[in-house]
């Protein structure tokens, strides 16, 4: 007798696929869609754990745009502080696809509003992305000023990107029930002041992240046809949730509901894939290996051995070190500052995910 | 009275610094006595605190210790009253920093390539002024002794630098009011920075500036830097200053320590403004020069 399960291949049966598998040698789970030249311009945007990949990348030398670099004279540590080389443009975590749009939107129209400015001890913050200048613009003016001018270089990237490598993270966000703009974090986070009748709290469904998605898709393809996109899942669960359930129930909720949202779209379109990474991090195949102590933080392990299945498909090795191609002098800066930083996370037990620039981490300050 | 034991320490520009002191006029600066620890910039690098004395790691280094201190092969802490670093990588070049990038507010003197947040161009400041040697020394002096520490910055590039596609590119660059407010910066935060150590700045004298950041041409003719740890005269680089900057720049550290130095004029012309009565705060003193310096740029630049 013939089951239609006859021919299939291991991967698609659970001990052969995942139970007999190590988490270090998997195999199968990821085919990809396209190629990416190490020509390509890629773009990187999304949830902190977007971070490690976009570092990966360039370490392995894709070309990952960054349409705002730190000006020369600026430290490292004061660049990261200022929300340089972080993603492809300073606009910070993107961690809901409905603050994507928004900023596509933004980008589209080029104008800024004072409506989005919070303050905080007679500092300006801009509340779409209040962790690039964390101790805020000296004005009003200065504030709107450098915005437009974020703006303009977030269009010229949407205009110029071959590839968008884009990470799901959270359904939940804040929404100014005055404008329906939608904030990265919760207004009295980072600056601001949190009012109930303003500030409303907003988890999104899946219907209302895929037709997001569709309008943004729609909009910067309207600018860029060829455009590629790579949609991953964050594998760090939340920090807090603010609907009633517990945060597990939370978790699972958003998480399930942003798996289902990329796998949708990467099956409607040809030119959206769909990466792993949640599978590889969250799922018991991994037996949680790859996630710290506190099961959220994800281990530098863990990341590796995401791009390693990412690397095998689309060429590099995985590497995070600087490239070759770099000068002798940047390549001992380099060693000496990532020593500085091994030590540093050594010593305060930080993980890579700690190490990230994640706002949403700042909620556990809140925590009973 | 003893007189002041003053210890210099310091690189390729220490040179004017030890040529004005060993060309003093007779009876100059008779309540101090300097001894220079001074090498080349690499070199200073081979150098490490221990039992109270900065001590040498590398020969090469102890030879030139040896050499331009008249025989001391360590720098013992507790020998000196007051130290003087010259130079040792504290240095801002504004053509550097500001080159196509400035915020909101440069924007008002020109075109601005890069727009950076005030506070983001506050960092790059603290970013261009930090991890040298000069705050790496003072924190290490301030480590074993209470002594007062100076540090005479590198000085500014000469006005040469203000080369013609730099100024086509930037001409805000050329505007005293705009370069003032970048330097009054840069003297706020760098000061800051040696206060941290319990240390103070001797800013760059006025009577050596041309626009704010910059250094009047004539002070590197005939610039003077170590070679074999002789102070020669050389050509101008535009980066080493000769024996009148030394002199200017000794006078203005010593009187920080009560030293009158009666060192003497030099050869260089004085700007035509009457010094600023003594009585004034060093703030007030600083801020009166650069207003005689602004009105004595504008003077040359009508007359041009």
């Amino acid at each position: 007798m013939k089951s239609p399960y006859t021919d299939r291949n291991p991967k698609a049966f659970w001990r052969s696929g995942v139970s007999e598998a190590h988490p270090l040698t998997i195999a199968d789970l990821y085919t990809k869609k396209f190629e990416i030249a190490q020509s390509d311009q890629i773009a990187t945007a999304g949830s902190c754990f977007a971070q490690h990949v976009a570092r990966y990348l360039r370490a392995n030398g894709y070309s990952i745009m960054d349409v705002e670099p730190p000006p020369a004279a600026l430290s490292d540590e004061a660049a990261a502080k200022f929300g340089y080389k972080i993603y492809s443009a300073r606009f910070g975590n993107i961690y809901t696809v409905r603050q994507l749009l928004q900023l596509a939107r933004d980008a589209e129209s080029g104008s800024a509003s004072e409506a989005d400015i919070w303050t905080k001890d007679g500092r300006f913050y801009d509340a779409l992305r209040p962790n690039v200048e964390l101790d805020g613009f000296e004005t009003v003016e200065e504030t709107l000023a450098l915005r437009r001018d974020h703006l303009a270089k977030v269009k010229r990237m949407f205009e110029k990107m071959d590839i968008l490598i884009f990470t799901l993270g959270l359904t939940e966000a804040w929404v100014d029930a005055r404008t329906g703009r939608v904030f990265p974090t919760a207004p009295g986070t980072i600056a601001g002041e949190y009012d109930p009748k303003i500030h409303v709290f907003k988890n999104f469904g899946f219907n209302e992240i895929h037709d997001d998605f569709v309008e943004f898709h729609d909009l910067i393809r309207s600018w860029n046809p060829d455009v590629r996109i790579i949609l991953t899942v964050s594998p760090v669960p939340l920090t807090a949730t603010a609907s009633n359930d517990h945060v597990l129930l939370a978790t699972t909720y958003s998480k399930s509901v942003l798996r289902a949202v990329a796998g949708a779209l990467a099956h409607e379109n040809g030119n959206i894939d769909y990466f792993p990474s949640y599978e590889m991090i969250a799922s018991p195949w991994s037996k949680g290996f790859f996630y710290d102590a506190n099961m959220r933080s994800v281990n530098p392990g863990g990341v590796a051995a995401v791009m390693r299945v990412f690397f095998e498909q689309h060429g590099g090795s995985a590497k995070a070190e600087p490239q070759a191609a770099a000068s002798e002098e940047d390549s001992r800066r380099a060693r000496r500052g990532q020593k500085r930083k091994e030590k540093r996370r050594a010593k305060n037990g930080q993980s890579a995910e700690e190490e990230a620039v994640c706002e949403e981490l700042l909620l556990e300050a809140f925590a009973p | 009275m003893k007189p002041l034991s003053v210890c210099v320490i310091g690189n390729s520009h220490a040179a004017a610094i030890k040529q004005a002191w060993s060309n003093r006029s007779p009876g100059a600066a008779e309540d101090a006595t300097l001894t220079f620890f001074c090498a080349k910039a690499q070199l200073m690098r081979n150098m490490a605190l221990m039992d109270g004395a900065l001590t040498p790691t590398e020969p090469e280094l102890e030879k030139m210790f040896r050499y331009t201190s008249g025989g001391h092969d360590r720098i013992e802490l507790a020998d000196y009253d007051a130290f003087i670093l010259i130079g040792l990588g504290f240095r801002f070049s504004l053509t550097q920093v500001c080159d196509d990038c400035g915020t909101q507010a440069h924007a008002n003197w020109g075109p601005v390539g890069q727009l950076v947040s005030t506070a983001c161009f506050r960092a790059m400041i603290e970013s261009h002024l930090k991890d040298n040697m000069a705050l790496q020394l003072m924190a290490e002096i301030r480590s074993a002794t209470g002594a007062p520490i100076l540090i005479c910055p590198t000085p500014f590039r000469t006005e040469t630098d203000l080369r013609e596609n730099l100024v086509r590119r930037n001409p805000r660059m050329t505007e005293y009011d705009f370069c003032a407010s970048v330097m009054d910066e840069v003297e706020e935060v760098g000061s800051a920075m040696a206060a941290e150590h319990k240390g103070e700045v001797v800013w760059q004298d006025e009577a050596t500036v041309s626009l704010p950041g910059f250094t009047r041409a004539e002070f590197s003719v005939g610039a003077v830097k170590f070679s074999d740890g002789d102070a020669e005269a050389g050509d101008a680089d535009g980066m080493h200053m000769n024996e009148d900057y030394g002199r200017i720049t000794l006078a203005a550290a010593l009187a920080r320590f009560g030293v009158t130095s009666g060192l003497g004029e030099g050869t260089h012309t004085q700007p035509e403004a009457p010094p600023p009565p003594a009585e004034l705060s060093e703030k007030q003193r600083r801020r009166t020069a650069k207003r005689e310096n602004r009105k004595r740029l504008k003077r040359e630049r009508r007359r041009a």
